[in-house]
């Protein structure tokens, strides 16, 4: 009977051992993954937070040899441009994904689908050069709408992709329950469907956001920037990216810090989106009709 | 085949439906008296869950699938092409094997889903709602939070929650697809008393795989196999004294 229990102890033991060098295995290796975004945070903020003061955020670039200055304008003008492509992609993106989700027999979804696929995988200064020639060159100037439209071509396959991915994995019943309440198709598909979807379907939004919104090459051949305020949508608009790239590759020292802290605001504006929209829709929309 | 003389609020006549090629319910013909539990019964395949979804037309939702033959509700032929599928889903409801409340929504949204998300107030719906509830005994347990997510409830509750969402479009059918199959026996067995119950109000056309249950609440049963209609008739003399020999082997275990 000893040497029965002496076995199921041993054996135990072995069990817990393997048990807890399995999970620290996965602890170490998940925190070698995370180890680069840290690195990163650690060096935007270490070289960035020395010039960020609000000067930064209220003032216009200083010219050359003038200490101080801000990038207010390229804030603005980032923000204009995201929010252009957002309008433009997003319901563009999202009924795409609702297409071939629930359409997916349909020879037209499967021709969607590898279009989508491709423009995914489509290198995005060749998109900007595609704006460049159909939209600049048209109207013989760079412009935010040319911008806005290239960043929205780089967003729109994310948040079709995401939504087809999520909306994919409504169970089959949850439809049929809504039609056979006599919902029309289109009611179950965005009322009960999507809607149901809505926070993950968000997810993929802020993910396509955060992929555009330090895009720069597209916007060097399209948006192209300017030292002043924005304008109009139809003239040359400043960027965040752009303006941390011109300042990067530039030789003077105070330009570098600006663009240290170009990158922090940038950083920490994706990151901004990234929790208020969690945080809005993190009821999955519940409190919209309580009346 | 009609097992006694009530007034049928349902008649199939020579109903015939097919997955492409496959030919699943084969010439069933039979009529379903009004304010009655109809109780489907038969062997995996058979075609009992196929010929439950022609009743409301959700079969012909898959892109293969393919009907013959009429359904008369109330004298009018569902299957008519010219019928608005719609129109006829709001008269028969129907209740799956796995509970689906809907994400996304309160447990008061869910119950008057059918009417909220075609545009009406919920204001104006609320009565609805509390009146469904209780007709689907689940108002005591929920009323203090009634905005709550549906799906945060038990299974068994949410069971409980789509017939009150579908008792709350007020349908002449509820259809129930082995609606006990995914709970535990205690929700089973509430599940049941509530389909006893709601037979006041509306006809119950239950498919399922549990002879006892059938013999539990149904006033008719009708025993399906290989997509064709064998017997129908009362529950009573369907458990114990069948017309048909592949009835009694049926329900005698001989073979399932």
């Amino acid at each position: 009977m000893s040497s029965l229990n002496s076995a199921l102890h041993s054996t135990l033991r072995k069990r817990r051992f393997k048990n807890n060098l399995m999970t620290f295995v996965i602890y170490l290796f998940s925190l070698i993954a995370i180890i680069p975004l840290f690195l990163v945070f650690f060096h935007i903020i270490k070289n960035g937070s020395s010039s960020l003061n609000l000067d930064f955020f209220t003032q216009l670039p200083a010219p050359v040899g003038e200490p101080d200055g801000g990038m207010a304008n390229s804030i603005v003008g980032s923000l204009i441009l995201i929010s252009l492509a957002s309008i433009i992609a997003v319901p563009l993106g999202i009924l795409a994904g609702l297409y071939l989700s629930e359409y997916t027999e349909d020879y037209f979804a499967s021709a969607l689908r590898w279009t989508v696929d491709l423009l995914m995988s489509i290198p995005s200064i060749v998109v900007g050069l595609f704006v460049y020639t159909s939209i600049v060159v048209p109207l013989k100037s760079f412009s935010a709408l040319a911008g806005s439209i290239a960043l929205s071509i780089l967003m729109l396959p994310i948040v079709a992709k995401t939504t087809e991915e999520v909306l994919k994995l409504t169970p089959t019943h949850i439809r049929e329950a809504g039609l056979a309440l006599g919902l029309s198709r289109w009611r179950v598909i965005l009322f009960v469907v999507l809607r149901g979807k809505s926070s993950a379907v968000l997810t993929g939004v802020v993910l396509a956001l955060g992929r555009v919104a330090g895009e720069t090459a597209p916007l060097l051949v399209t948006a192209f920037g300017n030292r002043n305020w924005p304008q109009s949508i139809f003239q040359p608009t400043p960027s965040l990216p752009v303006q941390i790239y011109n300042y990067a590759i530039s030789p003077y020292e105070n330009w570098h810090r600006q663009a240290w802290a170009g990158a922090l605001t940038l950083v920490t504006l994706i990151f901004v989106i990234n929790i208020l929209t969690r945080l809005i829709f993190s009821k999955d929309g519940l409190d919209k009709n309580q009346s | 085949m009609t097992p006694h003389s009530e007034k049928p609020l349902i008649s199939i006549e020579h109903l015939n439906a097919y997955f492409g090629d496959k030919h699943i319910v084969k010439d069933v013909s039979m009529t379903i008296p009004e304010k009655k539990i109809l109780a489907i019964i038969g062997p995996s395949g058979c075609g009992k869950s196929t010929l439950l979804r022609c009743i409301n037309r959700l079969h012909e939702e898959n892109s293969t699938a393919k009907v013959t033959g009429r359904i008369f509700l109330n004298q009018q032929n569902i299957l008519n092409r010219q019928t608005d599928p719609v129109v006829i889903r709001q008269k028969i409801g129907m209740v799956f094997q796995k509970p689906s409340a809907f994400p996304g929504l309160s447990i008061v949204e869910n119950v008057i889903a059918g009417r909220l998300l075609k545009g009406e107030k919920k204001s104006n719906l609320l009565g609805v709602a509390e009146t469904a509830l209780k007709q689907a005994s689940l108002w005591d347990e929920v009323k203090e939070k009634l905005n709550a997510p549906g799906t945060s409830l038990s299974g068994g509750q949410q069971q409980r929650l789509c017939i009150a969402r579908a008792l709350a479009v007020q349908p002449d059918v509820i259809l129930m697809d082995e609606p006990t199959s995914a709970l535990d026996p205690i929700s089973a067995a509430r599940i049941e008393d509530l389909i006893i119950q709601i037979q006041a109000f509306t006809t119950v056309i239950i498919v399922t795989h549990n002879l006892q249950q059938a013999a539990r609440i149904s006033n008719q049963t009708a025993f399906m196999h290989a997509g064709q209609l064998i017997e129908l008739n009362n529950t009573g003399e369907m458990f114990t004294n069948p017309r048909e020999k592949m009835t009694e082997e049926y329900i005698t275990g001989k073979f399932s």
